[in-house]
């Protein structure tokens, strides 16, 4: 298993999702003489799950069962331990045909957060890709190398503790595409033009977050025509999921 | 990945013209005659460009690069500060349509006229900043041609077909095909199942995420997959290699074990050309729109065989040695058709084994057709722990979907979602929302697969109470106000 390959059965040192019933799931490290308590009881690692298929039934010791998943990077993103504010799969979804993400292209983002986009994006790029992801906390950034290396993906990522306004992504001439979520997105422009590939790919995009930064926009297109001189396209889309049960997300981009 | 290669204008591509927000694909050809948005012109010197070039269109019809021409702002515009003493009377242009139109014929380049419009309005100088500039993007509009020449791409082509032959594909809204391939975990190595009535567009998307690896089986109403809108993409041949088709007229014998490539449906270029004049929603629009526009690119892959049918129908049989000649070609005729029979044989046979193996990663689904059937019989394909998608112009379709996949079983985490679009316009001090697109975009149903149960008794286990997700059922009831 991977999160950029799909495995058939369960084994040692997976991430598998347990999932007990409607929006009501956790993640969970498979490893020999383990045991998870649920609800429903308690499963047993080495016989319950290890070597079962994925999808398979799982009964708990009370009696109960859950199913046991393979992991997918939106699986992930409902599931995974915050250590700040996430993006959800509708803004991904909508990020990653705006940046024209596919296998093979070179991405740039800032800040990677709890790596909710960060898995989304490697899913994408993968086999052939790359995502460099830039965090200034150095502890989430230690997390998130952790977490890529125990997902099968540390191949596909490399990341840096640094300030990306202050020193950019770490490469240069290389990204098709750069996605910025931090707190004053237009210090960063010029390290994503700088990281972004000279003349020869057709468009470049830049794609900014957050709605609640919407005021400070303004002030970034100020900057964008400063720094290229060239005509910028611009285009900003929210997008709203309605569930018929609950959830919103708001997105705001920008197109270089 | 394609960095150099795939950057640059080539004869016989697919290329999308671009002018504000409206889109259009062509295919490059010297000599081509091209109307987009009110101009003709020729692609000849666009090629060898980079993708993403900005174009002027020049006397006789020209392509030449746009010259970048520097903002000036430093410049101070004399401005009003309102328009409490702004009449309009429609007097205030002093230059008549006629002396445009000289100007136009005298070759001078739009930024003049516009510069020229300016000057000879009376009122310019005392609308605000933002209306001076507003007044001065409408008129460079209409009068600048300008076209930018861009590489398709799902983004680009979603946009596309949305805004012009929405009925192709469903009213498929390009941030809900964006959903769905999330949704759907497609990226590369997958073996995909794609049943499609959206022109091919769905499936290009499909193939582009998985940037040629993997695999996809296509299964197709009537005689054959539609592909126009995948033909566009320009992906490399290899992709299709692994491309498979499958008819839905066989699934149920696959699935009963009856299953035999004797009886094939008929000759697929002959029906395709009819399912594209007739896909979407089936309006006399459609085939008058395909019509009237220059569409080559679509068109093109359909128009090729049915031509070539008819010129060795055409030949006249006066002349003996004609004669003699077409005997000869019928003959060719028929063993090429023999042969194109055995290879389509072949190919099913190698769909069909593709598909008995059900361990399939994903299905998507996105047609004019009722979801249910497919869904209930499609699923068996798919292997447990594995996502699926459908999509549908309506929400009802879709619940009883839900419903029936309920009973069924061996499906968890069932969703029904609506995705709702807004754009906005970012200027400086002129930031607002510019419209709202909500339930015209189409729904869509997402679940996973798990392993399926054959006996049905532990239904009613109270256990299983808790599995049934009620909580949306009741939800379906409430919309929550979002």
């Amino acid at each position: 298993m991977s999160f950029v390959e799909y495995g058939d059965t369960i084994k040692d040192g997976d991430t598998a999702i347990v999932f007990l019933g409607h929006e009501s799931m956790f993640p969970v490290k498979v490893q020999h003489g383990s045991v998870t308590q649920t609800k429903y009881g308690v499963i047993r690692h080495s016989t319950d799950l290890i070597g079962k298929k994925y999808g398979s039934k799982v009964t708990c010791s009370k009696g109960g069962w859950v199913f046991i998943l393979h992991p997918t990077p939106e699986l992930w993103t409902m599931n995974l331990p915050h250590r700040t504010q996430i993006l959800y799969s509708t803004d991904i979804s909508i990020i990653t045909m705006m940046l024209e993400l596919k296998p093979g292209s070179i991405v740039c983002e800032s800040g990677t957060g709890s790596g909710s986009l960060s898995h989304a994006l490697i899913r994408t790029v993968a086999p052939t890709g790359h995502l460099y992801t830039v965090e200034f906390h150095q502890q989430r950034a230690e997390k998130a190398r952790e977490e890529f290396r125990e997902h099968g993906v540390e191949h596909l990522v490399t990341v840096t503790n640094q300030d990306v306004c202050k020193n950019g992504f770490g490469v240069s001439n290389i990204a098709d595409a750069v996605f910025l979520d931090i707190p004053s997105p237009w210090e960063a422009i010029g390290h994503a033009k700088s990281a972004l590939k000279a003349e020869e790919v057709p468009i470049k995009h830049v794609l900014l977050g957050l709605g609640k930064w919407f005021k400070k926009f303004v002030r970034i297109n100020g900057a964008s025509y400063q720094l290229s001189g060239k005509k910028i396209n611009r285009s900003t889309f929210p997008c709203k999921v309605r569930q018929f049960c609950v959830h919103n997300s708001v997105f705001l981009g920008l197109k270089i | 990945m394609e960095g150099g290669a795939g950057a640059r204008i080539r004869e016989g591509d697919c290329a999308v013209l671009k002018r504000d927000e409206v889109f259009k694909a062509v295919s490059v050809l010297r000599r081509r005659k091209i109307i987009f948005e009110k101009q003709w012109f020729y692609l000849d010197n666009a090629i060898g460009h980079i993708y993403g070039t900005t174009f002027e269109v020049t006397s006789g019809g020209n392509l030449q690069p746009k010259q970048e021409v520097e903002e000036t702002t430093t410049e101070t515009k004399e401005a009003g500060t309102d328009n409490r003493n702004i009449v309009d009377d429609g007097k205030s242009q002093k230059l008549t349509h006629d002396d445009i139109k000289a100007l136009k014929d005298k070759g001078i380049k739009g930024q003049e006229i516009v510069q020229q419009l300016i000057e000879n309005s009376t009122t310019f100088r005392d609308k605000t900043e933002f209306a001076q500039d507003k007044y001065i993007k409408k008129k460079k509009k209409k009068y600048e041609a300008v076209i930018t020449i861009v590489k398709p791409s799902t983004r680009i082509l979603s946009t596309m077909y949305y805004a012009r032959e929405p009925g192709k594909i469903n009213h498929l809204r390009y941030d809900t095909l964006a959903q769905m391939l999330t949704l759907g975990n497609i990226h590369a190595g997958n073996k995909m199942i794609v049943m499609e009535t959206c022109a091919g567009l769905v499936l290009g998307a499909v193939m582009e995420r998985m940037g040629g690896y993997g695999s996809i089986i296509q299964m197709y109403p009537g005689g054959g997959p539609v592909r126009a809108a995948t033909s566009c993409f320009g992906f490399p041949k290899p992709f299709f290699d692994n491309l498979h088709e499958f008819p839905l007229s066989k699934v149920q014998s696959l699935l009963s074990g009856t299953f035999s490539t004797e009886t094939l449906p008929a000759d697929p270029e002959e029906n395709a050309l009819v399912e594209e004049e007739s896909n979407g929603l089936s309006e006399e629009k459609q085939t008058s729109l395909q019509e009237t526009e220059e569409e080559p690119a679509p068109e093109a892959p359909m128009e090729i065989n049915p031509t070539e049918e008819q010129d060795t129908m055409d030949i006249n049989a006066e002349d003996g040695e004609f004669k003699e000649n077409k005997e000869k070609e019928n003959k060719e005729n028929v063993r090429e058709k023999q042969i194109k029979q055995w290879e389509r044989r072949k190919k099913l046979k190698e769909a069909a084994a593709l598909l008995r193996e059900k361990n399939a990663d994903g299905l998507i689904v996105a047609s004019k057709f009722h979801p249910t059937p497919l869904l209930l019989s499609l699923l068996e394909f798919v292997a447990p722990s594995r996502p699926f998608v459908v999509y549908c112009q309506y929400k009802e379709p879709l619940l009883e979907c839900y419903t029936k996949l309920r009973e069924r079983g061996g499906v968890i985490n069932l969703k029904l979602s609506e995705t709702w679009l807004r754009n906005y316009q970012v200027l400086p001090d002129r930031s607002h929302p510019k419209l709202t697109m909500s339930g015209g975009g189409g729904y869509l149903l997402s679940g996973i697969t798990v392993v399926l149960e054959k006996d049905k008794c532990d239904s009613s286990n109270s256990e299983a109470l808790k599995m049934e997700e009620p909580s949306s059922k009741r939800c379906k009831l409430q919309d929550l106000p979002c």
